[in-house]
C-alpha cells in the first residue's frame, strides 16, 4: 500500500491497523533454552512457559468460540489471550493485575532488554572480553611507575599472538618447545598455511579427520615465517590496568608487564592516585590487547608516561605519595648531613646501578667532610653531567611562614622553617621537600615543571628514582608510631585544660545574656541562632587553638606531626584530635540534635546547652572518651558513613547522565565541537581551542609566564654579554610579536598574545622604576657610585638579548603545542571531570558570604540541581549589587523595597468598628516602627497595595483614607446578618495583604564585605532569599546590571540564554571552588553550551537529552528502552549508527579520534585493455 | 696565592634570630668589622660550635687551589696544599641571588646556599661587583680570639666524645686534619 500523507501527518511510518497484533513472534530455542535438570525433570525459559499459556488459552477460546458458547465465557478467554500476549511482551504491562504472591512472574521481552542487566546495557553497551586478568594487588616501589608486575600464573594463561618474523623465531622455538605449562611458553600455533594447534597440550596434528601426533619438539623446529604463536606473555608486553570505579579516564592506562613470582598484580606507589587504589584488599583488572594496532594505539593514548597529567585541571596525578614524601622530607631536613659512605650509599639507591652518579662537592668540607641531604636531591634530580635537565622553580611548602622580615620583606628562601624550596638549574637550593613540591595535584611541583619542561621521560625518571631511594632509605632509617607519640606532656595538658575551661566559661557566659536576652543578634538571625552561631564559634576556636598548642609541644621526631608537616597522611586536626582534644560532633552541619525532649541525652538537664550537653568531646582519643561523649561522637560518625553511601549511588547516576548526554562530542578538524550528527555545539573548543590537560598557569592560562621568564634567565647565563636597557626590550618584544606564529592567521588567539603582552610591559615597567633613578643622577656628583648601581640594576632585573628571544620563542612554540588536537573526544573528558569530583564532596551546606543564617545548598545535591535544569531549587539567592554600596541606610531603604512586609507587620491595631450606624474595619498603621525600618508607608501607599492585591472584593469606594496612618474599610456585604462574621473575615485577610516588597522573596539580608586592612564594613549588597528576579533588578536603588541569581531558569526567562549559560558555568564553578576544586573552565562551558545550545535550558536528564536530537539506539541504552523502541517503530525512525553508544552496540569503530580519520587511496582507473580483431574463425 | 673575593672577622650578635629550629645547625647573625656587612650564616654547629660573642675571621672564595687556578667541579680531594688549611671551618656552595637594596643608597645583598646551609651576606653594593650569579663559591672560617681556656674546653670535649666512641673515628680525624686548630692553641 503506498504511504498516504495521513500516516506522514501523524508521525507513523506504517498504516495504523498494522499497529494492531495478528501475529507473534516466536523465537527459536537458541533464544529460550530448556534446562536439562537432573533426571528427566527439565527447566523451560520464561518465555516457553508463556508461550505454553498463551498456546492453551487460545485453544479454548478457540474451543468455546466453535462451540458457540455464552459470550458472558468466551470474552473472559479472549480478555485472558489479550493479557497474556501483552505480557508475553512486557511482563509488567499496565492494567494487569500484579501475579499473587505465590505465583512465579515470567519475564517477557521487555524485561530482557530493560535494565542494568538487561541486553542494552549488561551485554551491548558492555561486554564479556577474553584475555583477562584480575587479583589483589600490592605495591612495588622497585618498579618503575610504567611497569605492571603480573604473577607467573597470570602470565601463563593470558597470551599474545605474536608473528614469526627472522628476528624472533629463536625466543618462539623456545617458547613453542616448552608448551603451555611451562614458562615461557605458548598456547597455541598458527600455521601460515591455516593449520592450528589448540592448546599445545595434545600434540595431534588435525588434519581433516584424521590426527595425527606430532611432538612440540618437531613443531618448534618446523617454525616457519609468518607463522602466529600465542606465546606467554613476556616482559615488556603492553597490558591495560584498571581499577573500578572507572571515574575517569586515568582510571585504565597502559603499562607495560614485569613478569614476577608470586600471586599479586604489583605497581609503583607513585600511580596509585589516578586509580585511586590501595593496597587493604583492592583488586584491580588487567588486559591485554591483542594487535600490533591496539598495542601501539594503547601505549601512545592510555600509556601511563602520557597520563602523568589529569585533563580535569593539568595537574599533575601520577606523583609521589606517602612514605616518598616523608622520606623526601625527611632526607632534606636542613640538619641532616651524611658522611662519604652514607651519602655515596644513599646515590646508588636511586638507580639499579645502571647509572652513573657524580659525587658532588661535599658542603662542608672542613672540619669534615658532610654532605647535606639536600645535595643528594640535587643528584636525584640530575645525576651526572650528561643528563641535560635544568630544574628551576620555587615552591612555598606548608610550613612556609608568612611572617615578614625586619625589613618587611619576605623571607622566601631564608625562611626560618625551611619552608621555601628552590630549585636553581638543578640544584636544590633551599627547602624542605613536601606535599607541594612531590605531591599530586599542583601545578608547579618538581614533577610538573619536569613534565613541561622537558617532557614525560624525565619526570617518570625522577619520580623512579625517588621511589627506590624513599623505599630504600625508610626500610633503614625505619618510621613508625608509638603509643608515646600522641601521649601530652603534662605541661600541654594544663594548657589544654585552661584553653577548654576558657571556652566553656565564654559559652557559659553567652548562654547567660541569651536567657537574659542581652544576646546581639547576627544579621538576619533570632536570638537561638544567634547563639548557636557564636558558641560553634567559640567551639571550633577551642579545637584550633588545642591543635596549635599541640604541634608547639611536640618535638620535630613525632612521626604524626612529620607527616602532618610533609603532607603523606594526616592533618593537624586530626593530630590534635589524639592528643589534644576531640572537639565539637556536628550532626547535619549543627551541633548534636534533641533526641530527648529538649535534650539530647537524658544526661543533662533539659534546654541545656552547654558544650557538653550538644555533643562538645573535650577528651582526646589518647584520653578515651567518657560515656555520652562516645554517643555524640558515634552521632557523627554514622553521618559520616550514611553520606557516603548515598553520594556514591547519586553521584553515579549524575556521571552515567554527564557521560550519556556529552559522549559523542568531539573536536573536528576545523576547531569546532560537534556532536555525532554534527552540530555545531561550540565553535571553537572553550574559546581558545587548548587542550585543558596541558595548561600550565593558574586559572586555566595555558603559561606561565612568570616562572619560565625566571627559567630562560636561569638556564641562559649572562655571561659576559651586554643587558638590555628597557627601551631595547620593549623594541624586541615588539618585533618578534609581529611575527607570523603570534597573529590569529598563524594560529594564536588574541588573548594569549594579549597576555603575554601585558606580562611583558609590566616587566618593562618596573624595571623602568629601578632603572630610571639610576638614569637620572648620572649628571650628580655621585657619576661613579650611579654606574655602579645601574650596573646591579642591570645585573638583577635586565636581561640578555639572548634571555629574552629565548624566553619568547619557549613561550610561543609552547603555546602552538598545546592546542587541543583535532579528534579528541572532549565530550566525554569534559564529563568525566565534572562527574568524577562529585565523589570526593562532602555533603555540606555553607553559610553565605558572611550571614550566618543563610545557607546555600552546595556539594552533590547543588551539582544536581544545576546539571538537572531544575525548575524548583532548594536555596533560590538573588544577589544584588546596590547603586550605592557604602551606605548602610541606603541598604536598608532598598531591603525595605524588596522584602515583602504584610500589613499586619506595619498596623499598630486593625479592629473592627460595629456601631448602630457604622460597621468597618479600623487599621492604624505603627508609623513609629514605619520610620525605624525606613520603608515609606503611609495609609495611601496600603490603600493601593489593597486595591492592587488579586481577588480581592474590595472597591475603590470601600476604602476611606481618614489621616495618613489611619484607614476605615467599609464591608461589601450587605446582609445585616452576616456583617459580624464579614468583618472578622476582613479583619483577617487584611492582615495578610502584602503592602509592600516582591511576593516571591522570601527575606533580605544585608551582607557586608570586611575591609582587610581596616577591618571596617566597606561594601554593602542584598541577599535576597527566593525568586523574582525580574522584580529585583527593577527596585530602585538596585543595579539590575550586575544583579545575579543562582536560579539558572529564572535566569533564562529573565535575561535569556545566553545569560543562562554564563549562570551555569559561573554556578558550578563556585559550587566546586567551594570544595576546594579547581576544574578547568572549558568543561564547564562544554557543558553549560550542551544545555544551551537548543535555545532553552535542558536539564541532563531522560527529557533533556532527548531533546538533544540523540539516536534511537543510544536512547535506548540510556533510559525507558522499550519506550523509545516502541516510539522508533511507530515512527519509523531511521539510524545512522553515527555515536558512541551505538558503535558499541554495533560492535563497530567509533568515528572519534582514531576512529576518526578514514584511509583513502586514488586508485588510477584501470588502463583499458584494447582489444584485438576478432578472429575470424571460432570454435 | 689567589685572592679572596672576600675577607673580613665578624663578630657574631645572635645566635638563631628567629627562634631554634634545628638540631645540629645553627643561624648567625653577625656584623663585620671592616666592612660594615651584616650576616645571617647557617653553620653545622654539631661539627663546628659557635657562640654569641664570639669573632671570627670569614673568608669567600671560588677556588680552593692555592695558586688560584678556578676549580672544576669535580670534588678530587687529595692531600694538596689547599687554601682550606687555614680556616677550621669551610663549606662549599653556590651564589643563588644578588639583590640590590630598596632605594637609591640601599644596601645590596647576596646569597648563597652551601648544600641547603644558607648564607645572607648583605653590605654597601660596590662590594658585590665581584660576584657572579651562579658561581662556585667556597666559604672559610676560622675563630679569631679563640681564648686558650675555651679551646681546651673544646678540644676535651671533642676528645671526650671520641674515646667514649671508639668506633666514631671521624672526631679524631678532625683533630689530626686540624693543624690550625693546634697553631690557634699555642698561641
Amino acid at each position: 500500500m503506498p504511504r498516504l500523507p495521513d500516516c506522514e501527518l501523524l508521525y507513523l511510518s506504517v498504516r495504523p491497523e498494522n499497529l494492531i497484533l495478528t501475529n507473534i513472534s516466536v523465537p527459536p530455542i537458541a533464544i529460550r533454552p530448556s534446562v536439562i535438570m537432573d533426571g528427566s525433570q527439565s527447566n523451560e525459559n520464561d518465555l516457553t512457559e508463556r508461550l505454553k499459556q498463551i498456546i492453551q488459552v487460545n485453544a479454548t477460546l478457540r474451543q468455546d468460540l466453535s462451540e458457540g458458547s455464552a459470550a458472558a465465557k468466551f470474552l473472559e478467554n479472549w480478555d485472558a489471550l489479550q493479557a497474556h500476549v501483552a505480557l508475553y511482551i512486557n511482563s509488567d504491562v499496565r492494567g494487569i493485575p500484579p501475579p499473587k504472591p505465590g505465583e512465579k512472574q515470567y519475564s517477557g521481552f521487555i524485561q530482557r532488554l530493560k535494565g542494568k542487566q538487561g541486553r542494552f546495557r549488561g551485554n551491548l553497551s558492555g561486554k564479556r572480553v577474553e584475555y583477562t586478568g584480575r587479583t589483589v594487588i600490592s605495591p612495588d616501589p622497585n618498579l618503575k611507575i610504567t611497569e605492571v608486575a603480573i604473577p607467573i600464573r597470570m602470565a601463563r594463561i593470558l597470551t599474545y599472538p605474536e608473528r614469526v618474523s627472522h628476528h624472533n623465531i629463536e625466543k618462539l622455538r623456545q617458547c613453542v618447545s616448552n608448551g603451555p605449562d611451562k614458562y615461557p611458553g605458548a598456547r597455541m600455533l598458527r600455521r601460515a598455511d591455516g593449520s592450528t594447534w589448540q592448546g599445545l597440550i595434545c600434540f595431534y596434528y588435525l588434519c581433516g579427520h584424521v590426527s595425527i601426533r606430532v611432538s612440540r619438539k618437531r613443531l618448534a623446529d618446523e617454525l616457519k615465517y609468518g607463522d602466529i604463536v600465542e606465546r606467554h606473555l613476556e616482559d615488556g608486553d603492553i597490558v591495560l590496568f584498571n581499577r573500578q570505579p572507572s571515574l575517569h579516564r586515568m582510571s585504565i592506562m597502559c603499562h607495560r608487564a614485569r613478569v614476577m613470582p608470586w600471586r599479586t598484580l604489583r605497581f609503583n606507589e607513585s600511580v596509585c592516585n589516578p586509580y585511586n587504589a590501595d593496597f587493604d584488599g583492592d583488586e584491580m583488572n588487567m588486559h591485554v590487547p591483542q594487535t600490533e594496532e591496539a598495542r601501539t594505539e594503547a601505549i601512545l593514548l592510555m600509556g601511563v608516561q602520557n597520563n602523568l597529567c589529569t585533563p580535569k585541571n593539568g595537574e599533575i596525578l601520577v606523583a609521589s605519595t606517602q612514605d616518598f614524601l616523608t622520606s623526601s622530607f625527611l632526607i632534606t631536613r636542613k640538619d641532616t648531613f651524611y658522611d662519604r659512605a652514607a651519602f655515596s650509599l644513599m646515590c646508588s639507591y636511586m638507580g639499579d646501578a645502571m647509572e652513573h652518579n657524580d659525587l658532588p662537592t661535599p658542603a662542608v668540607i672542613k672540619p669534615v667532610e658532610l654532605w647535606t641531604g639536600k645535595q643528594l636531591f640535587s643528584v636525584l634530580v640530575r645525576p651526572n653531567a650528561n643528563v641535560r635537565v635544568f630544574l628551576n622553580l620555587t615552591v612555598r611548602e606548608k610550613n612556609y611562614s608568612n611572617k615578614l622580615q625586619e625589613n618587611e620583606r619576605e623571607f622566601e628562601t631564608m625562611c626560618p622553617a625551611d619552608g621555601f624550596v628552590c630549585f636553581r638549574n638543578s640544584e636544590l637550593i633551599s627547602g624542605q621537600l613536601g606535599k607541594g613540591t612531590l605531591g599530586n595535584g599542583n601545578k608547579d611541583g618538581l614533577y610538573s615543571i619536569l613534565l613541561r619542561d622537558y617532557k614525560a621521560h624525565a619526570a617518570a625518571a625522577c619520580m623512579n628514582r625517588l621511589a627506590k631511594l624513599s623505599a630504600r632509605w625508610i626500610g633503614n632509617h625505619g618510621f613508625s608510631i608509638g603509643i608515646d607519640d600522641v601521649q601530652p606532656s603534662d605541661k600541654l595538658r594544663d594548657e589544654k585544660d585552661q584553653k577548654i575551661n576558657e571556652g566553656a566559661k565564654d559559652c557559659d557566659d553567652k548562654i547567660k545574656s541569651y536567657k537574659e536576652g542581652n544576646l546581639p543578634p547576627e544579621p538576619g538571625c533570632d536570638a537561638a541562632q544567634s547563639l548557636e552561631a557564636v558558641i560553634t564559634g567559640i567551639l571550633n576556636k577551642i579545637r584550633e587553638e588545642t591543635g596549635k598548642l599541640c604541634m608547639k609541644a611536640l618535638p620535630w621526631r613525632n612521626s604524626p606531626l612529620i607527616m602532618s608537616q610533609c603532607g603523606s597522611k594526616g592533618s593537624l586536626i586530626n593530630i590534635s584530635q589524639m592528643v589534644a582534644c576531640v572537639g565539637q560532633q556536628s550532626v547535619g552541619g549543627r551541633r548534636a540534635p534533641n533526641g530527648f525532649i529538649d535534650r539530647s541525652l537524658p544526661h543533662f538537664p533539659r534546654k541545656d546547652k552547654t558544650p557538653a550537653a550538644k555533643g562538645f568531646v573535650s577528651h582526646s582519643f589518647y584520653d578515651g572518651l567518657s560515656a555520652t561523649e562516645f554517643f555524640f561522637h558515634t552521632m557523627g560518625g554514622r553521618e559520616g558513613l550514611v553520606d557516603t553511601a548515598v553520594k556514591t549511588a547519586d553521584t553515579g547516576y549524575m556521571s552515567r547522565r554527564l557521560i550519556k548526554a556529552l559522549e559523542d562530542l568531539f573536536v573536528h578538524y576545523d576547531n569546532t565541537v560537534r556532536n555525532a550528527s554534527a552540530c555545531i555545539i561550540q565553535f571553537c573548543y572553550g574559546d581558545d581551542g587548548m587542550d585543558p590537560a596541558h595548561m600550565e598557569g593558574k586559572n586555566g592560562a595555558p603559561l606561565n609566564f612568570e616562572r619560565l621568564f625566571l627559567k630562560a634567565k636561569a638556564t641562559c647565563p649572562a655571561g659576559g654579554t651586554e643587558k638590555l636597557s628597557p627601551e631595547k626590550v620593549s623594541e624586541l618584544v615588539e618585533s618578534r610579536l609581529s611575527k607570523k606564529d603570534m597573529t590569529p592567521e598563524g594560529g594564536c588567539s588574541a588573548a594569549f598574545k594579549n597576555s603575554l603582552k601585558s606580562f611583558l610591559d609590566n616587566y618593562v615597567k618596573a624595571f623602568k622604576r629601578t632603572w630610571d633613578p639610576c638614569e637620572s643622577t648620572e649628571g650628580h656628583a655621585k657619576m661613579e657610585n650611579s654606574a655602579t648601581t645601574k650596573n646591579i640594576v642591570l645585573q638583577l632585573s635586565g636581561a640578555t638579548a639572548r634571555q629574552l628571544e629565548v624566553f619568547l620563542d619557549t613561550c610561543i612554540s609552547r603555546y602552538h603545542s598545546k592546542k587541543i588536537e583535532a579528534g579528541t573526544a572532549i565530550g566525554a573528558i569534559g564529563a568525566q571531570s565534572i562527574g568524577e569530583p562529585g565523589t570526593q564532596m562532602t555533603l555540606k551546606t555553607f553559610h553565605f558570604a558572611g550571614v550566618a543564617s543563610m545557607n546555600v545548598t552546595l556539594g552533590v545535591p547543588r551539582i544536581k540541581e544545576i546539571i538537572n535544569g531544575a525548575k524548583k531549587i532548594s536555596t533560590p539567592i538573588i544577589t544584588a549589587i546596590l547603586e550605592c554600596d557604602n551606605n548602610v541606610n541606603f541598604a536598608r531603604i532598598v531591603r525595605g523595597r524588596i522584602e515583602k512586609i504584610s500589613l499586619g507587620q506595619v498596623a499598630k491595631s486593625i479592629k473592627t468598628v460595629m456601631t448602630s450606624r457604622v460597621a468597618s474595619v479600623v487599621i492604624t498603621l505603627d508609623m513609629e516602627r514605619i520610620q525605624d525600618a525606613l520603608l515609606s508607608i503611609d495609609a495611601n501607599v496600603v490603600r493601593d497595595s489593597i486595591l492592587q492585591t488579586p481577588r480581592i472584593k474590595l472597591k475603590k469606594e470601600h476604602i476611606r483614607v481618614l489621616d495618613f496612618k489611619k484607614l476605615e474599610i467599609l464591608p461589601y456585604e450587605s446582609n445585616r446578618s452576616k456583617l459580624y462574621h464579614h468583618l472578622q473575615f476582613l479583619a483577617k485577610m487584611l492582615q495578610n495583604i502584602l503592602v509592600k516588597g516582591i511576593k516571591t522573596v522570601e527575606r533580605a539580608v544585608i551582607s557586608s564585605e570586611k575591609d582587610k586592612k581596616t577591618d571596617i564594613s566597606k561594601k554593602y549588597k542584598l541577599l535576597v532569599e527566593g525568586t523574582g528576579l525580574l522584580g529585583v533588578m527593577g527596585t530602585e536603588g538596585v543595579d539590575g546590571r550586575n544583579t545575579k541569581t543562582n536560579h539558572i531558569i529564572e535566569v533564562q526567562q529573565t535575561l535569556g540564554i545566553e545569560a543562562a549559560r554564563t549562570c551555569i558555568i559561573d554556578e558550578i564553578e563556585y559550587t566546586m571552588k567551594s570544595h576546594g576544586m579547581s576544574i578547568d573552565t572549558r568543561h564547564m562551558m562544554l557543558l553549560a553550551d550542551v544545555m544551551t545550545s537548543r535555545g532553552e535550558v535542558l536539564g541532563i536528564t531522560r527529557f533533556g537529552i532527548q531533546k538533544m536530537d540523540k539516536s534511537v539506539l543510544m536512547l535506548a541504552s540510556f533510559e525507558k528502552t522499550a519506550d523509545h523502541l516502541f516510539n522508533a517503530s511507530v515512527n519509523g525512525r531511521e539510524d545512522k549508527i553515527e555515536g558512541v553508544s551505538e558503535c558499541i552496540i554495533m560492535g563497530i569503530p567509533m568515528q572519534i579520534g582514531t576512529g576518526m580519520i578514514k584511509v583513502r587511496q586514488r586508485v588510477d582507473v584501470p588502463p583499458m585493455l584494447s582489444y584485438g580483431p576478432k578472429p575470424i574463425l571460432s570454435s | 696565592m689567589a685572592e679572596f673575593l672576600f675577607e673580613d672577622i665578624f663578630k657574631i650578635d645572635r645566635l638563631n634570630p628567629d627562634g631554634k629550629k634545628f638540631d645540629k645547625v645553627t643561624r648567625i647573625e653577625a656584623k663585620s668589622e671592616k666592612f660594615d656587612m651584616f650576616m645571617h650564616l647557617d653553620v653545622g654547629t654539631d661539627v663546628y660550635p659557635m657562640n654569641e660573642g664570639e669573632k671570627f675571621s670569614m673568608a669567600l672564595s671560588s677556588t680552593l687551589n692555592e695558586d688560584g687556578t678556578p676549580d672544576t667541579g669535580y670534588y678530587t680531594p687529595g692531600n694538596r696544599k689547599t687554601l682550606a688549611d687555614n680556616y677550621e671551618y669551610v663549606m662549599q656552595g653556590k651564589l643563588y641571588r644578588i639583590a640590590e637594596g630598596s632605594g637609591h643608597h640601599g644596601k645590596a645583598e647576596i646569597d648563597a646556599s652551601f648544600g641547603g646551609l644558607l648564607m645572607m651576606l648583605k653590605g654597601d653594593p660596590s662590594y658585590f661587583k665581584k660576584y657572579e650569579l651562579d658561581q662556585r663559591l667556597f666559604l672559610l672560617i676560622r675563630k679569631v680570639d679563640l681564648k686558650v681556656a675555651h679551646f681546651t674546653k673544646f678540644f676535651f670535649s671533642l676528645c671526650g666524645k671520641a674515646l667514649s666512641e671508639h668506633e666514631d673515628c671521624t672526631l679524631l680525624t678532625i683533630i689530626k686534619m686540624s693543624p690550625a686548630f693546634v697553631e690557634v692553641s699555642i698561641l
